[in-house]
């Protein structure tokens, strides 16, 4: 076995140099940058190698242990997925970040900010609910530190109400998982998943509802979404950026294996063991999300605050379609997942360029954005647009997906896609109000220099989304699988990492 | 397989990209979007009824078949409004506004799929996409922050509607486990007489669509606004052409309605046509009422495009022989005459820079092509023979009367009636009357524009008097639609139930008239020109009366005493829910604002109560 064939090089590699950069910052604080640039990048190429050479499913064991008993990555088709989406996110924020951080304690961001992007990888990869905790725990307290990042005040409310809130979110998951694990004895998700149903119901529906409500946190569902307007709206661009456009995804993630994996019971749709079936509640709280998060965008005037209730809407949008739990909502909620990271990541960035070129973050300061940089505000709307699901961008396919799935299911899903649809009017108001007020003429300020560094990155994410918009299969294909491997969790999850295993 | 029907759609998509490129270059944008309308004007030249085409998408991990299929329905849309959209934008290689080029062609795109499409993944993609291109376009009007709000107001209709019909169309995937649209109609009228209910539930949700898109009461409201403040050399299409589109989808479901065996009937006619009927009536008196007030001459021309989008949608519900005819016709009329007069409004606008009227007058000798050719567009508008909008007036009114509507056929020729008022108003108040000192140094548009002018009033003129050439085609339609089509007997005939209408004759015995006419004119005694204040005044010194040369010119207050008339229903302010639904939003909006404003603590709370209930429910369960 090649070295290159083991993924665990995919959270050691970022975490090694995570914690030598120090010894780079005594050469330049500048190489810490280029060194943070440098091993995202080794990650963006292994991960979109696994991906597109097709080096999935796969497992890879820890000291020669085999799953149950020693700890195991699994890359599936969703890991291989989500993992590059976020070494790629992460790469391109760390070429934006090569321009925006320049002051402050430059060496202690780039140590944070590699231990973030390994975490969120962690998360994705790891095979074992323990583990997970861990990666979330290491993502989680780098992005508190990342949040408070900056010169700005807010940013330490924000980072403290996400500190808050989270580590109760953590607390709730820790305390599910010792739950299950003194009724089965085993961490491995694949053996847990096979063995769930020999727990006490009761048992287990307790520990599902405080696993489901810790990863909630993460997954940004309401009522455990409080610490995501302030901590978004604090922290500075690059990190809002990494915040809805890598830690979200690892959230969702990580709430859906439990639910789906974990807890599911195979079926048309998906559903789940214990009293309580875990997606009817994920459905509901993500509905409460959509609807929430749209309406207090709506009336926003700080364009921040807005892509930050935008960004919770959204990852209510992808938790419904994931809840859906057949394979057409589940391609469409991973492709949704998708194409909001880019969207979101690139709107932060340009918001990022836009600040420090002087323009300030309400609305009003968007007036006439058109003439002062073209570039800019052209990538933007493409953003917004693909948020709204206008065809010939990225958006559009997955939102077609997931009101599709929903009205193929039917029942209480035609009332949830509604409120959903309405949200999404109420979406496409508040985002078209900034793309007309970019495109009126009124302004007296004169043209934005765009400094190159920040737009290579906001180039490539723009022209993605309109790539995707027009051959959907450039994601379809993957999220497809990835769907396979969520609705079938047997054959698409246990038997590849445990093949002896039988479901009980 | 004919792979050139593709070509109808990439071809747009292209040219769409290399002129967003060279967006900056205005004229070179402009030079690409006429470019790629005369490319894809000869692409339809190629594309005949009966072509079909297949290719498969690969989504949601399997194929998803996407057809295309030409009918005569489509094939006469496509002719239409590509034609239409040419010389449109062969007037906009001259013209100033802030048109852009590429949204256009986007537009074109998503037009030529429309209308060829024989799925409905594809028709919605198209849908949506000339939805959102045309939002976009609308942004940008000479009025920034009214464009804007008019943008955003027709975004919310049109989103809404597209979401209505994306309801629409997965339920019927979700019954038939197809999208083609040809199998779904075919299912739907296979059930119609077992649930009618049902099949009116989902042909609903995509009427609400149709109707939204045509600005049919009570969706009417975004139409005004949007139509007035969209860039002038927009408009044209977006009245001519883009109201169309809802006609076209309406066309498409309302054989449906000939299977309908189990719905009671009123007068003869399936109660649901019956409403849409009214529907039709209603949104046309509206519109003429509404018209009348208007002082802004863009506005003034979407209420009327409202009024003439009600007569089509009176006459194709009937779904008769005469009625569909009479709606297709009418469409093809509307399309001319309305696209020639916003032309021609837009030629006005850009060289007196005022869209109302009670700051023009007197434009006719200074513009007279435009002049000529508005005046031939209000003839036409107002249906009086040899012009074009007459034939299909007077088929939509046999219709009506063939199905004994007599309140609501009187009602029809009350708003046309009315038509005349407010049309006469515009051409007096634009052309007509005293000179303002302000447009002393107007001249008469570009070359180009005079070309397009003198093209338009040729196709309103030859149109009017040869109407079988348009006759023909709408007939093969009514036969694909399986009804029976009516007789032409000539190119110059327009065949009713109950009489035939020589137009060449009416066109003569009306040219010889005017001849009459010019004679008298000439060999009366001579004239005396004088200027604006120098005029009877019964003694008195205008200005004592505090008349200023603007509130002393004729198009100020025109038609109040009518307008004083009618002012009760003025009030009744229809989108008035769509605000009120708005505000409510607004306002709820604003209320769960407040949730996200507390600190740590309170979030802290959100999370245990939130694992109180689950934990509670997780009990009880």
């Amino acid at each position: 076995m090649s070295i290159f064939n083991n993924a665990a090089l995919l959270i050691g590699v970022p975490l090694l140099f995570a914690f030598s950069i120090p010894l780079f910052g005594l050469i330049s604080k500048q190489l810490t940058k280029w060194v943070t640039l440098l091993t995202i990048s080794f990650n963006a190429t292994f991960s979109l190698y696994i991906l597109l050479a097709h080096k999935y499913p796969s497992i890879v064991v820890m000291g020669n242990w085999l799953p149950p008993f020693g700890e195991n990555l699994y890359i599936g088709p969703v890991a291989a997925l989500l993992v590059s989406l976020i070494s790629v996110m992460g790469l391109l924020i760390a070429i934006y970040n090569l321009w925006s951080i320049k002051k402050g304690d430059v060496t202690r961001f780039s140590v944070l900010f590699l231990m973030f992007t390994a975490g969120a990888s962690g998360m994705v990869l790891t095979g074992d609910i323990f583990n997970l905790f861990i990666f979330m725990e290491i993502t989680g307290i780098s992005s508190f530190a990342l949040a408070a990042y900056g010169p700005e005040k807010r940013a330490l409310g924000g980072a403290f109400k996400f500190l808050v809130v989270s580590s109760i979110g953590s607390t709730l998951y820790l305390l599910g998982v010792t739950l299950i694990y003194t009724q089965l004895g085993t961490l491995n998700i694949a053996e847990i998943a096979a063995r769930i149903n020999q727990t006490t119901p009761g048992l287990l529906t307790f520990a599902g509802v405080l696993i489901v409500s810790g990863l909630a946190v993460e997954a940004e569902l309401f009522p455990f979404n409080g610490w995501v307007p302030d901590t978004y709206t604090g922290a500075i661009n690059g990190v809002s950026a990494a915040l809805s456009g890598i830690g979200a995804v690892s959230g969702v993630y990580a709430l859906f294996r439990i639910a789906m994996t974990v807890f599911g019971k195979d079926g048309t749709y998906v559903s789940s063991y214990g009293n309580l079936n875990f997606m009817a509640v994920i459905a509901v709280l993500a509905t409460a999300t959509v609807v929430i998060g749209e309406l207090s965008a709506l009336t926003q005037k700080n364009v921040k605050k807005m892509l930050a209730y935008s960004s919770m809407a959204q990852m209510g949008l992808v938790a419904v379609g994931l809840s859906i739990g057949n394979e057409l909502g589940v391609y469409g909620g991973i492709f949704q997942l998708v194409n909001h990271s880019i969207a979101k990541t690139m709107m932060f960035l340009i918001l990022g360029v836009l600040v420090a070129s002087g323009v300030g973050e309400n609305i009003d300061d968007f007036r006439g954005l058109w003439k002062r940089s073209p570039f800019l505000s052209l990538a933007f709307s493409v953003g917004a647009f693909s948020m709204l699901g206008f065809p010939l961008f990225g958006g559009f396919w997955s939102k077609f997906a997931i009101v599709g799935a929903s009205i193929q299911r039917g029942g209480w899903y035609d009332f949830i896609i509604g409120l959903v649809l309405f949200a999404s009017i109420v979406e496409a108001f508040y985002y078209l109000r900034i793309v007309g007020y970019m495109f009126s003429s009124d302004s007296k300020f004169p043209k934005l220099k765009t400094p190159w560094t920040p737009t290579i990155p906001i180039f490539i994410l723009a022209v993605s989304i309109i790539a995707i918009g027009v051959f959907p299969q450039i994601v379809g294909t993957f999220s497809a699988q990835a769907a396979s491997e969520f609705t079938h969790k047997m054959s698409g999850y246990v038997l590849n990492v445990i093949p002896t295993i039988a479901a009980h | 397989m004919n792979s050139n029907l593709i070509w109808l759609v990439f071809t747009p998509l292209i040219g769409s990209a290399i002129a967003a490129i060279l967006y900056n270059y205005k004229f070179l944008d402009r030079l690409i979007t006429f470019s790629t309308f005369a490319i894809t004007l000869f692409l339809v030249f190629g594309t005949h009824v009966g072509q079909t085409y297949s290719m498969n998408l690969n989504f949601m991990g399997r194929m998803i078949p996407l057809s295309w299929n030409v009918t005569h329905l489509s094939i006469f849309m496509l002719y239409i409004s590509i034609v239409f959209g040419t010389i449109l934008t062969f007037y906009s290689l001259m013209d100033r506004s802030r048109m852009k080029g590429f949204l256009l062609l986007l537009i074109l795109a998503a037009n030529n799929w429309i209308f060829t499409t024989n799925d409905m993944v594809g028709f919605f993609f198209a849908w949506e996409l000339m939805g959102w291109a045309s939002i976009v376009s609308v942004l940008g009007g000479r009025k920034e922050r009214k464009s804007r709000h008019a943008a955003l107001y027709y975004a919310l209709m049109s989103i809404g509607g597209s979401y209505s019909m994306f309801f629409g169309l997965f339920t019927l995937w979700r019954l038939t486990g197809s999208f083609s649209i040809s199998s779904n109609l075919a299912y739907l009228s296979s059930i119609v007489g077992v649930h009618p209910w049902w099949v009116l539930g989902i042909v609903s949700l995509f009427f609400v669509t149709f109707m939204i898109k045509a600005g049919i009461f009570p969706f009417h409201t975004w139409v005004p606004m949007a139509y007035a403040y969209a860039p002038d050399t927009f408009t044209p299409f977006l009245s001519a052409v883009m109201s169309k589109y809802g006609i076209y989808g309406m066309l498409l479901f309302l054989p449906i309605s000939l299977m309908e065996k189990g719905m009671p009937t009123v007068f003869g006619l399936p109660w649901v046509n019956y409403i849409f009927v009214w529907i039709g009536v209603i949104t046309a008196v509206l519109g003429t009422v509404l018209a009348f007030f208007q002082d802004d001459v863009k506005k003034l021309f979407a209420y009327s495009s409202l009024s003439n989008l009600g007569y089509i949608v009176a006459a194709i519900s009937l779904f008769t022989s005469v009625g569909v005819t009479a709606g297709i016709y009418h469409a093809f009329n509307h399309l001319l005459f309305k696209g020639a007069l916003f032309i021609t409004l837009a030629a006005v606008i850009s060289r007196s820079g005022t869209s109302k009227l009670s700051e023009m007058g007197g434009l006719w000798k200074k513009m007279p092509v435009t002049f000529f050719t508005f005046f031939i567009g209000i003839a036409s508008a107002a249906g009086i023979p040899p012009f074009n909008g007459f034939g299909s007036k007077w088929l939509i009114y046999q219709s009506m009367i063939k199905q004994h509507l007599l309140f609501a056929t009187i009602l029809l020729f009350l708003a046309s009636t009315g038509a005349f008022l407010y049309l006469f108003k515009a051409f007096h108040s634009i052309f007509l009357g005293q000179l303002s000192h302000n447009y002393d140094n107007v001249k008469e548009v570009p070359v180009i524009g005079q070309i397009v002018e003198y093209l338009l009033m040729f196709a309103m003129i030859f149109f009017g008097i040869q109407p079988g050439y348009i006759l023909r085609p709408v007939g093969l339609i009514v036969k694909s639609v399986g009804l029976n089509p009516l007789a032409v007997m000539g190119n110059g005939y327009v065949t009713g139930m109950f009489s035939n209408v020589d137009m060449p004759l009416i066109g003569w015995s009306l040219a010889i008239s005017f001849v009459f006419g010019f004679i008298l004119f000439f060999i009366s005694a001579k004239h005396k020109y004088v200027s604006q204040e120098d005029n009877y005044t019964a003694g008195q010194i205008p200005q004592d009366w505090g008349l200023t040369p603007e509130t002393y010119q004729f198009s100020w207050k025109f038609y109040e005493p009518m307008e004083k008339l009618f002012a009760p229903f003025y009030r009744i302010k229809i989108d008035g829910f769509f605000r009120g639904l708005g505000d409510w939003t607004r306002i709820t909006g604003s209320a769960v604002k407040q949730v996200f404003v507390g600190n740590a603590q309170i979030y802290t709370l959100f999370a245990v109560v939130g694992l109180i209930i689950l934990v509670i429910a997780g009990w009880v369960a």
